[in-house]
């Protein structure tokens, strides 16, 4: 059992508070990402996880033994890091070997798990070159590599895809993800790539100012929003304020200032509360004026102005016009392009319309 | 007609700069050949080795004085040696330190480093061979040895927390994250990747201790007769001894100056002599 | 994040000596009994009374003002000038390298590498040999007809110590301006000259500006290290008088074993240096910190 547990832990650099008594676990297996923009304290997580920064309070636990106390080198934890971090003067295969040579591993074991971690990230014929003779991608591959081929317990990775281009990136999330797969060691990535954390976690941890904001499955952070900040954060949200007038359930109600009704899921909020509701572009369907109401019941509806209408190949990417309020939409190309100025109907599911509350105040952590 | 003129002009000055720079050099090389060179003329009547043999000890020959600096150069390549491990081995933890942790009174420490490049180091001299007297150090090899490994240091710190500065650190995370213990990361990790750098630094503080004249005049005399001081002393009388010497001390100098320019820093460059 | 130290790893609740503790020790012990005591040695002991032990006093000023006030104003007026004159040339010369690149210019360039290297009692032997009444340099000029080899020219003075100074110093200080100036991108100079600009007002309104920091820094570094360098004047000039301060000190201690105002003289020559040493210490001081934030 390898599971990590971090229990209040809390670290500050001079007076600036960077995690306030954070408290998280991560299950036996469990690919768990820390997701926040820059300075929300992720990466110091790590760092303390991975022994490099002693916390000013609190414990961490890997399989429920207490590593606090422990250097780094003796966590049993592997690491990638964002520039990969191989030694440039060592080829690929000393660079996955020095860790097995630490462990005093007899040769020919190091060289058959080399192999086999080399053969594991299709890089078998590259063992003797040296590290700025690989692409980067294949210098990230190599680094991960280095991380596994020790068999860590834990497996930590520090935005190991932002030096990389697009495409590479996009393939590499699966490629991690299905390494993680096979391997099963419980993992945390930290990225501020809200794309990268969707596609391959098990469990989504957002941060901000070293506090934990919403902690669960992807579909869960996406369709329920703790608050406004994350409801922000995870895509091109427009907020739509207003007061809450109606509460059903989860259901709920806000009026914004000019009037307009709109009806979403939130939770916690009380009749007269300040509230937000986060449209997300996605979420906005277009149509003729009076057309059929496909949505059924709960749908809610304005009348809008197209404002503009980018064709960016797969979609049509609309900014409409809601009577002081501006939204963007957006709508497969398949579907019938609107022009500037046309008057269109907007619909947006109440099941797919988060409302938070408008606190531009600190949210509290849950 | 403009571009000849110019062409011309910038011919004429390369000329004026070129006797600038070469003719003091090529009065040393001449004047260590100089069997016979009465004046007015230009060049020496008769040219002969016989000062670089018998200063190389390969020859004793009364006509000429016979002193040899074979035993001057041999105390200062000793000095050198011992100074370039003397201060490697202090510079090397320091400059790692400098360059890696964040250290209360950082500024204090910089400060203390930087000062011998930013006022008059032959005060300093002057006061060591007070202190020194007292001691009993003055007028020793060990004396002159710790005035050689305080220049030295000065710049050997320098670079090598420059030198260090340089390699990221998660180099050495990540040899921690694999099992490796502090010393083992650095002492195979940072120290290999340091290792042009650190040659760089220990080449230069080799050149400043072999160079080295104002310290050395005020602690090693009149008993410790390093290169530089045997110039400076037959400098007087026979110059074409003096000459020999200058051309020996000349040519390490900007040989391997001119190998480790790249990774200094310009001023450190300067800084000699 | 990463402004915190990597290895750092003080357990929580131990009194733990830090890591960079025994590694700096060494360092700095030494600097400090070597350099730190000696240098504030030398301010005391310029106050230090000869005649009464213990007591402190303006004596040794008052001495050293009496016998050498000649010797501070030669070394300061020799230093200002020439490292006025050393600067000025340097900025002439790295203003041609950096817009002619020929092969006249390339040779200079790597002419002007020489001197940087050579140790200064190699370059105080070659001015010596060279600037000597019956010296290449009067042989030369002599049989140009230029010079009376009856009276030849007599160089082991001010124009000589000169002469020395400007053969080690501009090419240094070449080095450091003209590493300035290959910094300024070539869209500078050319957007300029789209807007008019003459060669020579390209140099003054954009080059020169945009290097200032370099010709200061080299200005810095020559002119202390032209107040205290001790052996080209002490082997052209040597006892003559005026000669420059670094002579005075070593005759006092020399002859006289006269601490107190060699020491003063010595304090005399921080002065000199106030400006220059505090422009420097603050900037690489700053140089430092950013290089820590980064």
């Amino acid at each position: 059992m390898s599971e990590l547990v971090l229990k209040d832990l809390e670290i500050r650099y001079g007076k600036v508070t960077a995690l306030d008594r954070l408290n998280l676990s991560i299950k036996d297996g469990e690919l768990v990402t820390l997701l926040g923009p820059s300075g929300c304290g992720k990466t110091t997580t790590l760092r303390a996880v991975s022994g490099f920064l002693a916390p000013q309070g609190g414990d961490i636990f890997i399989g429920g033994r207490r590593i606090t106390d422990i250097p780094p080198e003796k966590r049993g934890i592997g690491l990638v890091f964002q520039n990969y971090a191989l030694w440039p003067h060592m080829t690929v295969f000393k660079n996955l070997a020095f860790g097995l040579e630490m462990r005093k591993i007899p040769a020919e074991e190091i060289k058959r798990r080399v192999a086999a971690v080399l053969a594991s990230v299709q890089l078998s014929e590259y063992a003797d070159r040296l590290p700025r003779q690989l692409s980067g991608g294949q210098q990230q591959r190599i680094a991960l590599a280095r991380a596994i081929v020790l068999e860590p317990d834990i497996l930590l990775l520090d935005e190991p895809l932002s030096n990389l281009d697009a495409l590479l990136r996009e393939q590499m999330r699966f490629e991690i993800a299905a390494i993680h797969d096979r391997l099963g060691i419980t993992t945390m990535y930290v990225t501020h790539d809200q794309t990268e954390a969707m596609v391959i976690s098990d469990r989504i941890v957002i941060m901000r100012k070293g506090l934990v904001m919403q902690d669960g499955p992807p579909e869960e952070i996406y369709r329920r929003p703790a608050n406004k900040f994350v409801a922000g954060f995870m895509g091109t949200t427009s907020f739509v304020p207003g007061a809450v007038v109606g509460v059903e359930g989860e259901r709920c109600e806000i009026e914004t200032a000019e009037g307009l009704r709109l009806v979403g899921l939130g939770s916690g909020l009380k009749l007269g509360d300040r509230a937000c509701a986060a449209v997300r572009p996605e979420a906005v369907l277009l149509g003729k004026r009076g057309a059929e109401e496909p949505e059924g019941r709960g749908a809610n509806r304005f009348e809008a102005v197209v404002q503009r209408s980018n064709f960016t190949g797969e979609l049509v990417d609309y900014q409409l016009k809601v009577g002081s309020c501006f939204l963007r939409a957006k709508e497969p190309e398949t579907r019938k392009v609107h022009g500037c100025g046309e008057r269109v109907e907007l619909r947006i599911s109440a099941e797919r319309l988060p409302i938070v509350a408008d606190a531009d105040a600190e949210p509290r952590a849950v | 007609m403009r571009s000849v003129l110019k062409k011309s002009g910038e011919l004429a000055l390369l000329v004026v700069v070129f006797l600038a720079v070469v003719g003091p050099m090529a009065s040393l090389v001449i004047w260590s050949v100089a069997q016979k060179w009465y004046w007015p003329n230009l060049l020496p009547q008769e040219i002969s080795f016989d000062y670089w043999r018998q200063a190389l000890g390969l020859q004793t020959s009364m006509a000429i004085g016979a002193v040899s600096i074979v035993s001057a150069f041999l105390l200062s390549l000793g000095i050198a040696l011992a100074t370039v491990v003397a201060s490697m081995a202090i510079s090397i933890p320091a400059g790692y330190a400098l360059a890696k942790y964040k250290i209360p009174f950082g500024t204090a420490i910089m400060f203390l480093f930087l000062l011998p490049n930013a006022f008059p180091q032959q005060p300093v001299f002057v006061n060591i061979l007070r202190i020194f007297t007292k001691a009993g150090l003055a007028g020793t090899i060990p004396g002159v040895m710790l005035i050689h490994i305080l220049v030295g240091l000065v710049f050997g710190v320098w670079i090598t927390s420059a030198t260090f500065r340089a390699i990221p650190p998660s180099l050495e995370e990540a040899a921690r994250s694999v099992g490796a213990s502090a010393f083992v990361a650095f002492y195979r990790i940072a120290l290999p990747l340091a290792a042009p750098g650190l040659l760089s630094s220990a080449v230069f503080v080799f050149l400043t201790s072999l160079d080295e004249f104002t310290g050395t005049f005020f602690v090693g005399l009149p008993f410790v007769n390093t290169l530089p001081l045997t110039l400076y002393s037959s400098s007087g009388y026979n110059l074409q001894f003096a000459s020999v010497i200058a051309l020996i001390l000349l040519v390490p100098s900007v040989v391997f100056m001119l190998l480790i320019q790249k990774v200094l820093k310009a001023e450190y460059v300067g800084g000699m002599g | 994040m990463g402004a915190v130290s990597s290895a750092a790893l003080p357990r929580r609740g131990e009194l733990r000596l830090p890591p960079y503790l025994p590694l700096l020790f060494p360092a700095v012990a030494f600097m400090l009994a070597m350099y730190g005591w000696p240098f504030l040695s030398s301010f005391y002991q310029s106050f230090s009374v000869a005649a009464r032990e213990g007591a402190l006093g303006l004596d040794n000023y008052a001495k050293a003002w009496e016998l050498y006030r000649k010797d501070i104003a030669f070394t300061f007026a020799a230093t200002i000038l020439n490292t006025f004159l050393a600067g000025v040339v340097a900025v002439l010369f790295s203003v041609y390298f950096r817009l002619r690149q020929n092969r006249v210019s390339a040779i200079l360039a790597a002419l002007f590498k020489l001197p940087i290297f050579i140790p200064f009692v190699v370059v105080s032997q070659m001015m010596t040999s060279f600037l000597a009444p019956h010296g290449l340099l009067n042989i030369a000029l002599a049989q140009l007809g230029l010079v009376d080899l009856e009276r030849p020219l007599q160089l082991f003075n001010f124009a000589g110590l000169s002469f020395g100074f400007a053969w080690k110093q501009v090419p240094f200080a070449v080095l450091i301006i003209h590493g300035g100036f290959q910094m300024i991108d070539n869209s500078y100079i050319e957007a300029a000259r789209s807007s008019g600009a003459g060669m020579l007002k390209v140099i003054l309104r954009v080059l020169v500006p945009m290097n200032k920091s370099s010709i200061v820094a080299a200005l810095v570094l020559v002119y202390s290290s032209i107040v205290g360098t001790f052996t080209l004047p002490y082997m052209i000039i040597g006892g003559k008088t005026p000669t420059t301060i670094t002579v005075d000190i070593a005759h006092r201690v020399n002859y006289f074993r006269d601490f107190g105002v060699a020491n003063a003289l010595g304090v005399c020559s921080y002065v000199m240096v106030i400006f220059t040493a505090a422009y420097y210490l603050k900037s690489r001081i700053r140089e430092a910190r950013q290089e820590a934030a980064r």
